[in-house]
């Protein structure tokens, strides 16, 4: 790995984030896809959403890794910490940057599908109709404006305590001083 | 090779904010059962929060004061008991009692070891789990993950 050095005198962590972001993001992307195409065809989504759990929370896990091995550092856990916290706001916009051009260019009628099922989901419980509209009222619609800042900004949010706390354990793990 | 210091455990300071977070983000994956509307609660912004990083299936989660809780019962153990974590090491922190690393390292493996082996047998229908079974896994996996954060490291000689 090339060496940065930053006016701190440390290598820049931002290889180290960017990547473990584009891969974490990338990958979170294909799994989001399969569920959603899963909930179309009306599938149970259990299995592939806790993949996704474990996948969140990688990015933190790898610019950790490869910023304290690939240079061979010792930091403290305040910094695995803030590299996990950049890897999740990377993961957040790579996932929201892909989805988007997902929805937009390659299946432009998925939301449409995905709204259509969760309502017929809902009808399947046997709520009735005011209650359907009550619902789809608190469910933002995936392609205004709206419906995109909140599904990002709820993916950031969660995405960034996630790493956070990834990052933390890994620098603790992998950031750790030789004994 | 650059070396700065390794704290040996995390500042009281840390842990405060961490505590706080845990604590916040522990109160949301309850759910809105205590201030929402009946029918109305399924659908509020908690879910949305989680929906990220869990699957919400009604089927395998608690319900709390009438509405379902915003994650499974794994994720409510794991995040109520990565919280209690950071409670219990700031009413203990004058005692010497905490793990070292080491052995804290081991039991995060132990219990997340657990937790897979857990999914993958019900998967396999070998066995089913139920909800306290699955509670009980993710309170340990939980724990163990802040009680690793807390832990004592060795100091750094190289600073």
């Amino acid at each position: 790995m090339a060496k940065e050095i930053t006016h701190h005198g440390m290598p820049s962590y931002w290889n180290a984030v960017i990547t473990a972001g584009l891969i974490t993001g990338t990958v979170l992307t294909v799994i989001q896809l399969i569920t959603s195409y899963m909930t179309i065809a009306g599938s149970s989504v259990t299995g592939m959403t806790i993949i996704g759990c474990l996948i969140a929370s990688i990015a933190g896990i790898i610019s950790n890794w490869m910023y304290a091995k690939g240079y061979n550092l010792t930091y403290p856990i305040g910094k695995g910490a803030l590299l996990g916290v950049f890897s999740g706001i990377i993961t957040s916009i790579v996932t929201f940057c892909l989805s988007l051009f997902w929805t937009k260019f390659i299946d432009t009628g998925m939301n449409e599908a995905i709204i259509e099922a969760t309502i017929k989901s809902l009808e399947d419980q046997g709520l009735t109709q005011e209650e359907i509209d009550m619902a789809q009222s608190f469910i933002p619609d995936p392609n205004s404006l709206v419906g995109l800042i909140i599904s990002f900004a709820s993916a950031l949010a969660m995405y960034i305590f996630i790493n956070l706390i990834s990052g933390i354990i890994s620098a603790k793990i992998f950031a750790k001083e030789e004994e | 090779m650059k070396r700065i210091s390794v704290q040996s455990g995390i500042s009281s300071r840390a842990n405060l904010v961490l505590l706080t977070g845990s604590s916040m983000l522990a109160i949301l994956a309850f759910g809105p059962g205590w201030y929402a509307d009946d029918v109305l609660a399924p659908f509020h912004w908690h879910y949305l929060f989680f929906s990220w990083v869990c699957h919400q299936d009604p089927s395998r989660s608690f319900d709390f004061m009438g509405a379902q809780m915003s994650v499974c019962s794994r994720c409510i153990g794991i995040y109520s008991a990565f919280a209690l974590g950071f409670w219990l090491k700031a009413i203990t922190a004058r005692f010497e009692i905490w793990p070292h690393k080491d052995l804290a390292l081991r039991f995060l493996f132990f219990f997340a070891g657990l937790n897979g082996f857990d999914v993958l047998i019900n998967a396999l229908d070998i066995w089913t789990n139920t909800h306290y079974s699955r509670l009980l896994l993710g309170v340990g996996f939980g724990l163990m993950a802040s009680v690793f954060i807390t832990s004592k490291d060795s100091f750094s000689p190289n600073v």
